[in-house]
Formats: C-alpha cells, sequence, structure tokens
C-alpha cells in the first residue's frame, strides 16, 4: 500500500490517490491518527500496525508514503473536544516525526523535526542554500514570468533545459529531498517549495514510479 | 559581541548573563519581550553568508560582530504577553522572533544552540532512536492509541510509565487503568520503568557536569506534589559513559545539553532523554557546579576565536 498523508478536504492529494488507486493508494487523513489501532515500538517500526483510510492495517504491508503536509493541525481534529485538540495536534505530529523518521520504506519527504513533508524553510533558507551550492537567485515576484521544475527521486520533470535541471537537482539535493518543486525566473530560481503540485501526468507519473522503487 | 536573547528573569540566561559581566565580557542583551519593536534586517550574501542587523531601543547591533550567541527564547506570545491572536504587536514580534531564529539557524556565529538542532526534543521518540544510535542503552518505548495494546506492553514490562510524545511539558507518570480510556483520541507513548538512580549530565562544549539525584518520586522536577525530597550530589561518571554524553551532544550538535541518565539497579547505563535547552540553574543552586560560568567561558572562547578568524 502507499499512504498518502494528506487533507480529505485537499482535492490534490484526493485526486492523486484516485489516480494511483492500481497502485493500491489510500489516503491517510488527521482523523485515521487519533483512532484506535496505532500502534509504534521505536526500535522496531514493521512490527507495529497504522490506521488508513480507517481501516487497521500491519505497518509491514505499507510499501511507501508521500507526505502532503507540513502539519496536522488542531482544527481538524473534530472528534477530539476543543480544549484538547491543541495538545493533541503537538502530540499526533510529534509521533508522526518519529514514526515517518524510523519506517524503513520510501517515504517522500522524509520529515524534519519541524515539518511533516521536509524542511521547514522559509525563503531566506532556500536562498542561503541556493547560494552556498553557487546556484543564482532572482528577486521576481510570483506574478512574473515563471515555470516550475519538480525533482522526482531521480528525475526531472518539466525542465526547459538540462540547466535547469542539473540546479533543481543539486538544490533537492542539498535539501535531502526527494520532492521538490523549483521555479525559474529567467534561468534563475524564484521560489522553491516541498510541497509542487501533482496536477502533471508526468510528475506524477515519476514520483509513483519513485514511490515503487522503478526509478 | 556575545549575543543573549531571551527574557531577563529567565534563571540560565540571568545565569549566564551575570557571569559574562563578570569577566568584562563585550556582551548585549536582545530583550525578546521587546521583539514588536525590534528591527530585523537580513540579507544572504553570494557565497550564501547571512549579514544583516538588529535594531532594538538599545540600539543597532551589526549581526557581523556577533562571534557566539546563547538564545533561549520563549514562545512569542508567552514572552511579548499579547492578549490576542489579531493583536498587530503580536504580528510584529512573530515577525522579529521567526527571522532572529533563522539567523540563529543560519549565521557563522557558535550558536548555543541552533534552533533546528533542538527541535529534536519536540518528538520524543524520534531524540529517542537518536540516542540509542549513539550506543546508549534506551527504555523500550511504544507509542499507541490501543489500549490492548498498553496492557500487554505492561504485561512484559511489569511496570510501565507514560509521558508526552512532544515537546510539551507532562509530568512522567506510572501507569494506572484509569490513564488507559484516552489512548485510543491521542497517540501516547509508554515506556517500560526502569528502576535505578538518576544522574543529570551537564554537557558545556567537551565539559561535563554531572550530578546524582535521589528521589523516591517517578518525575524528581514534580517531587515536591507527591511530597518526595530531591538530594543531589555530585558524581563521576565512568569514562566509556562520560564519553559517549560527549559524542552524543556532538552528534546532535548541542554545544549546550542536560542528559537525563538513570544507573540501572543491573549496573546498565539508561538514557532516557536529552535536553537542548536546560534549565540548569535548579542544579547549580543545590550543587554548586558552576555551570553558568562554563557556558559564559565557551561564549568568550568562541567569540574570540571568530574575531581571530576575522583579523585573520
Amino acid at each position: 500500500m502507499i499512504a498518502v498523508l494528506a487533507s480529505r478536504l485537499d482535492p490534490e492529494s484526493c485526486a492523486t490517490v484516485d489516480a494511483w488507486s492500481s497502485a493500491d493508494a489510500a489516503l491517510l487523513s488527521a482523523e485515521d491518527l487519533v483512532c484506535p489501532g496505532w500502534a509504534f515500538s521505536v526500535g522496531d517500526p514493521l512490527r507495529g500496525t497504522a490506521v488508513i483510510d480507517g481501516r487497521r492495517i500491519s505497518t509491514a504491508s505499507i510499501t511507501a508514503v508521500l507526505t502532503r503536509r507540513p502539519s496536522v493541525l488542531p482544527e481538524e481534529l473534530g472528534r477530539i473536544h476543543p480544549a484538547d485538540r491543541a495538545y493533541v495536534a503537538a502530540e499526533t505530529n510529534a509521533f508522526l516525526v518519529a514514526w515517518l523518521s524510523a519506517l524503513p520504506r520510501t517515504v517522500v519527504n522524509r520529515p524534519t523535526t519541524t515539518s511533516l513533508c521536509g524542511p521547514a524553510w522559509d525563503r531566506l533558507h532556500w536562498q542561503c542554500a541556493a547560494a552556498r551550492i553557487g546556484l543564482a537567485w532572482s528577486d521576481a515576484d510570483e506574478t512574473s514570468d515563471t515555470h516550475e521544475v519538480v525533482v522526482c527521486g531521480n528525475r526531472c520533470v518539466c525542465a526547459h533545459d538540462a540547466r535547469e535541471s542539473a540546479m533543481a537537482t543539486a538544490l533537492s539535493r542539498a535539501a535531502g529531498t526527494k520532492l521538490l518543486g523549483v521555479r525559474f525566473h529567467r534561468r534563475k530560481i524564484a521560489r522553491v517549495t516541498v510541497a509542487p503540485s501533482l496536477t502533471d501526468g508526468d510528475v506524477r507519473a515519476s514520483l509513483l514510479d519513485h514511490l515503487l522503487g522503478r526509478s | 559581541m556575545i549575543l543573549l536573547w531571551g527574557v531577563p528573569g529567565d534563571e540560565p540566561l540571568d545565569g549566564v548573563h551575570a557571569a559574562l559581566e563578570r569577566v568584562g565580557a563585550d556582551v548585549r542583551l536582545l530583550d525578546q519581550r521587546d521583539s514588536a519593536e525590534m528591527r530585523v534586517e537580513l540579507t544572504v550574501g553570494v557565497d550564501g553568508t547571512l549579514c544583516g542587523s538588529i535594531t532594538d531601543s538599545v540600539g543597532e547591533i551589526d549581526l557581523s560582530c556577533v562571534g557566539a550567541a546563547y538564545v533561549r527564547p520563549l514562545d512569542t506570545i508567552q514572552a511579548c504577553g499579547a492578549h490576542s491572536a489579531t493583536d498587530p504587536a503580536l504580528a510584529r514580534a512573530m515577525a522579529a522572533d521567526n527571522a532572529l531564529i533563522a539567523w540563529a539557524d543560519l549565521s557563522s556565529a557558535y550558536v548555543v544552540n541552533r534552533p533546528q538542532a533542538m527541535a529534536a526534543n519536540n518528538a520524543k521518540p524520534y531524540q529517542l532512536a537518536q540516542v540509542a544510535g549513539c550506543g546508549f542503552t534506551v527504555p523500550d518505548t511504544f507509542v499507541t492509541t490501543d489500549d490492548m495494546a498498553v496492557r500487554r506492553f505492561r504485561e512484559r514490562h511489569g511496570r510501565v510509565i507514560y509521558k508526552s510524545v512532544s515537546g510539551v511539558r507532562s509530568i512522567v507518570s506510572q501507569l494506572t487503568d484509569d490513564a488507559l480510556s484516552d489512548v485510543a483520541n491521542c497517540p501516547t507513548q509508554f515506556q517500560e520503568y526502569v528502576p535505578g538512580a538518576d544522574v543529570r549530565v551537564h554537557v558545556v562544549d567537551d565539559m561535563l557536569l554531572s550530578v546524582r539525584i535521589v528521589c523516591e518520586a517517578d518525575d524528581y522536577r514534580y517531587a515536591s506534589r507527591s511530597g518526595c525530597e530531591v538530594a543531589m550530589e555530585p558524581v563521576d561518571l565512568p569514562a566509556d559513559v562520560a564519553e559517549r554524553c560527549r559524542t552524543m551532544a556532538a552528534k546532535m550538535e548541542l554545544h549546550l545539553a542536560g542528559i537525563d541518565l538513570r544507573h540501572a539497579s543491573n549496573g546498565a547505563w539508561y538514557c532516557l532523554e536529552v535536553n537542548p535547552s536546560p534549565g540548569f540553574t535548579y542544579f547549580e543552586a543545590v550543587t554548586g557546579q558552576p555551570i553558568s560560568t562554563a557556558v559564559a567561558e565557551l561564549l568568550v572562547r568562541q567569540d574570540a576565536r571568530a574575531r581571530a578568524c576575522t583579523q585573520a
């Protein structure tokens, strides 16, 4: 099974789960995380159980995880008493950091201690990371003529040329990510995201290949 | 220059500040309560070096002159005393605090400790896996939303304790049946109870200051609530355990750490947790161990080293 950790209110993630139904993809929602059935032994993560799409499954049957959210929000935990939601959300996020870090499976992106889907870097962090490996940064704003190159595992999708592909791949490697959207403006980097759009068919196919270990 | 960032009245911050002033160090305190009125300007050089300045009511600090820093920020809401999430002062304070956290993470100054390195403590089972990777024995640890699984875990270990998974401060408690009812609604962390003596180790760079804690309570930090006494005495660690503490703090990129060990009745040394921003003055007051001075001396050394590099 491929678990897609995302919100039920995220249409792009739900569409991705539908598109990958033949690969046994399923949505791991916030609701699943506060259901009975989770069990995680530190030091032996595959021995446990998980709750995915309302079903309790053996952790060993998970082949890969795609994470499409930086955190679980208190507001999503509708069945928890409002006074307890902030605490339960904090505990749930901490649990996910530990579980996703320990899982000996393909996890995209691996969490960091501050985000479930990779580095929680702001523009300044990305700018520093880019500069430290010699990549030029553009001051173009969001409305400028830009396009997004997406790194999916070992592939790079939507690049205009090999140079863009090399730049995006180098930044992804420096950040320790396997999925990275790098927006270019006139051959300089203008914006970076660990949650690029998955609407493009090539991006989705490349990502699925990576999750299934085919690339 | 040595930069201190936090809230005056916080004892570790005050302790280090006083120790720096005693030796006449070039120290500047940034009071986090004034974050809403601070201006933080950061720019990235072509080589990725972070430059910039901070301006507060005292004046402007050129961040390129900061060679070392000790950072102990509180939660912004707590520090600036905002009463409402829509308070514009809170938005300004958060912007300044976030910029200072970014600086602390990315600066070439010697920072005790970088926020990124400290964040591992916010996911305790994650940190415990790191600890085990450094060669320490750790208690069997289990996170679950399944009360039947907890019962089986307790059958295996006899005595079991539970505590928060995240960095939210909790009182470590022994498991009773009453506590099991809430497990289904929230991932909860359980650990085998390891009988033995608590030992707190403060690592300051390569210096270790260790103390044995004698207390009957499950959590000695809250001993008075259960009517228990706490006694402490400085102790020397076996050389191999001491070296493991040093190596672990270095691997976690923590220049200052409070490591909680338990010397089990069977002789094994367990590591329970690593505190990346320890409230060491509690231990200093009881034992007289000069932890504030050790942190201050480390900052002075590193600031001097940074200045020497700049001059060269």
